[in-house]
């Protein structure tokens, strides 16, 4: 079991919750992209093993995304943001 | 709303669990309270003048009147709970007072268990890791969250403790055996 604060809500029981993928992924211009890079932005992820930009969604409580930068090997949660903010520089 | 000789409640086959061992354990229906989602944006001296109560704007917290209860659901969403029967007047009295407001009538979704009780928290706490002490969740606290596996909305009424428990009416009777289930060992132990 793990806890996960809302920023809205607070702590809550991870299964309140669904992770949404990675964060900030910028939509090419769908007119002057290259294939290679539309098929990066479509598919491509970072996966990494670390600091790991999520969005997440607080699916039983009050139904809004938020940010939340989370070490994928330990579970460690380091920060978590609104929708509307850009990672946060010193857990990059 | 549904005619009225149509309407019965998911919970019309099961039986009040009263608090006859004096354990301090009563589980009871509050049948066909008016519920109403209202999402939007909502000024705070509208709700007061129709409903005579504040809007809650904390997350976790309701406000609550004589006859009516406004529940926090999200940062533009609550859910307003009446007496039976007013949900058609209540739709009305809102829609007109919130003009930038989704207002929906979901009494019909809706069931409302009331569980009470110096036992309640206990038997609570087997369904969520919500901290239910009146120290974090006191009266006039109410939220939307996973309860033994299925979406509620709990709000503390009073420190007594009495909690009503909104849950959707499919998963009603299957809420109802759950706490009639997780409360048959304090009853037992009481007996
Ligand atoms: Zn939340």
């Amino acid at each position: 079991m793990m806890l996960i604060p809302c920023p809205w809500c607070g702590d809550r029981l991870d299964a309140e919750f669904t992770c949404g993928g990675e964060a900030h992924i910028m939509r090419p211009d769908p007119a002057t992209a290259s294939d290679a890079e539309w098929a990066d932005y479509l598919f491509m992820r970072e996966n990494p093993k670390g600091l790991h930009h999520e969005r997440w969604f607080h699916a039983h409580g009050c139904r809004r995304w938020f940010h939340m930068t989370r070490d994928t090997a330990s579970h460690r949660i380091v920060a978590v943001y609104a929708i509307t903010e850009s990672a946060p520089e010193a857990s990059g | 709303m549904a005619e009225a000789w149509q309407r019965q409640s998911p919970l019309a086959r099961r039986s009040p669990m009263d608090d006859d061992t004096g354990a301090g354990l009563a589980m009871t229906e509050r049948e066909f309270l008016a519920k109403i989602t209202v999402r939007g944006k909502v000024a705070d001296d509208a709700i007061r003048d129709a409903l005579g109560i504040a809007l809650p704007g904390e997350p976790n917290t309701a406000c609550s009147g004589k006859d009516h209860a406004i529940l926090w659901l999200g940062p533009d969403e609550w859910l307003v709970v009446g007496p039976p029967d007013t949900e058609k007047e209540l739709v009305s009295t809102l829609a007109t007072a919130l003009p930038d407001a989704a207002v929906i009538d979901v009494t019909e979704g809706y069931a409302t268990i009331r569980l009470g009780g110096p036992l309640a928290r206990e038997v609570l706490s087997m369904g969520t890791p919500l901290d239910l002490h009146p120290r974090e969740f006191a009266a006039g606290a109410a939220t939307r969250t996973l309860f033994a596996r299925t979406t509620v909305i709990l709000h503390k009424i009073s420190d007594d403790p009495v909690f009503d428990i909104h849950v959707e009416r499919s998963q009603a009777e299957y809420l109802w055996t759950w706490l009639e289930t997780a409360s048959r060992p304090y009853r037992d132990a009481l007996r």
